[in-house]
């Protein structure tokens, strides 16, 4: 392992709780730590007697709820001011090119949240929690709603957290080999997850340009 | 047209990428499988006397006799510190530890090294 991940890990014993909530809150804003693997050695530390498997589980939840709620917020207040900017150069809305093109896409991203965001934002706390940082920010910037967003992550959380802190009182001894296939497999998800939906895409505007030549 | 074939490569290289995450995954699944449930790591600076205890199977009155520890004394203490409290290198204390393992139980170098990544 790694020096850093090694100094990491010497955190936990010592801080508890307080060390996983602050480990689980950066990594919802992005901040490259291994914020399962220390939940797992949480989880094992507290299989040995060494901290309280409540304390060390709602610790890292706390942590990990302020910090979705935290890139909710960036996400909300980087949208408001990237709309304030667009009114002022465009009031009237009549300019078109890249202002209008960029406008449909959050439209559309906006659509597409409100359809399967609920899904997508419990999903992406646990199962393909590489996209949870980056579906906070989407998340706040089109304004999907802030009582689902909780709800739905608060829920994700609950399983993130529980799964990670009972694999690691559960694999003792091997928990970093555990967080290291549990992490992998992830990425391969969240890849597979990319080319679906580049070939749904693909295949959409694919035949979209087919029945356009036709007529 | 241009974006079509920029598209196509993007999701070529999702899926290569996803097979490799997928092979790594298969790997390190069936070096966990061969280990069984004994330890794959190697004792380090991080570890605390109860988790060696309790990942290693050594029994905690030679845990405490190995590290010079009193009844009570280094609860939540890594091994690192309690070197540093005894003004001795944490490779003494690791080499005292390992030396005291049972035979199937890894040491450093034997043991497959985990890398870790980001979230999770």
């Amino acid at each position: 392992m790694t020096e850093f991940v090694d100094s990491l890990l010497a955190l936990i014993p010592e801080w508890g709780a307080l060390s996983l909530a602050l480990i689980t809150y950066l990594s919802c804003l992005a901040v490259p730590i291994p914020a399962s693997l220390a939940m797992m050695a949480g989880g094992a530390f507290a299989a040995a007697g060494d901290l309280d498997p409540l304390a060390i589980s709602f610790g890292a939840l706390g942590g990990a709820l302020l910090g979705d709620q935290s890139g909710y917020l960036a996400g909300r207040f980087g949208g408001v001011l990237i709309a304030r900017r667009r009114r002022r150069q465009d009031p009237a809305g009549t300019r078109q090119g890249g202002g209008g093109r960029s406008e449909a896409l959050l439209v559309r991203a906006r659509a597409l949240l409100e359809r399967h965001g609920a899904l997508g934002i419990f999903f992406s706390r646990w199962l393909l929690a590489p996209l949870g940082p980056w579906m906070n920010l989407t998340a706040g910037a089109v304004g999907f709603p802030w009582p689902r967003f909780t709800l739905w992550a608060a829920l994700g959380e609950i399983v993130w957290v529980g799964l990670y802190v009972g694999l690691g009182m559960v694999f003792v001894e091997s928990f970093p080999l555990v967080a290291e296939f549990l992490g992998d497999l992830s990425m391969a998800l969240v890849l597979l997850a990319a080319a679906l939906a580049i070939a749904w895409w693909l295949w959409r505007h694919g035949q979209g340009g087919t029945a356009r030549k036709r007529f | 047209m241009k974006r079509r074939t920029a598209l196509i490569a993007l999701l070529v290289l999702s899926l290569a990428l996803a097979g490799l995450f997928t092979a790594r995954a298969v790997m390190i699944a069936t070096m966990l499988r061969n280990e069984g449930p004994a330890s794959t790591l190697p004792i380090a600076p991080w570890m605390t006397p109860r988790y060696i205890v309790r990942a290693y199977h050594v029994p905690p009155s030679e845990m405490r006799a190995l590290l010079d520890l009193s009844p009570g004394e280094g609860g939540r203490l890594t091994l690192e510190e309690i070197a540093a409290r005894r003004g001795v290198p944490v490779e003494t204390l690791i080499a005292r530890i390992e030396q005291a393992l049972p035979a199937d139980a890894p040491s450093e170098g034997k043991a497959p090294q985990a890398e870790s990544g980001g979230r999770p």
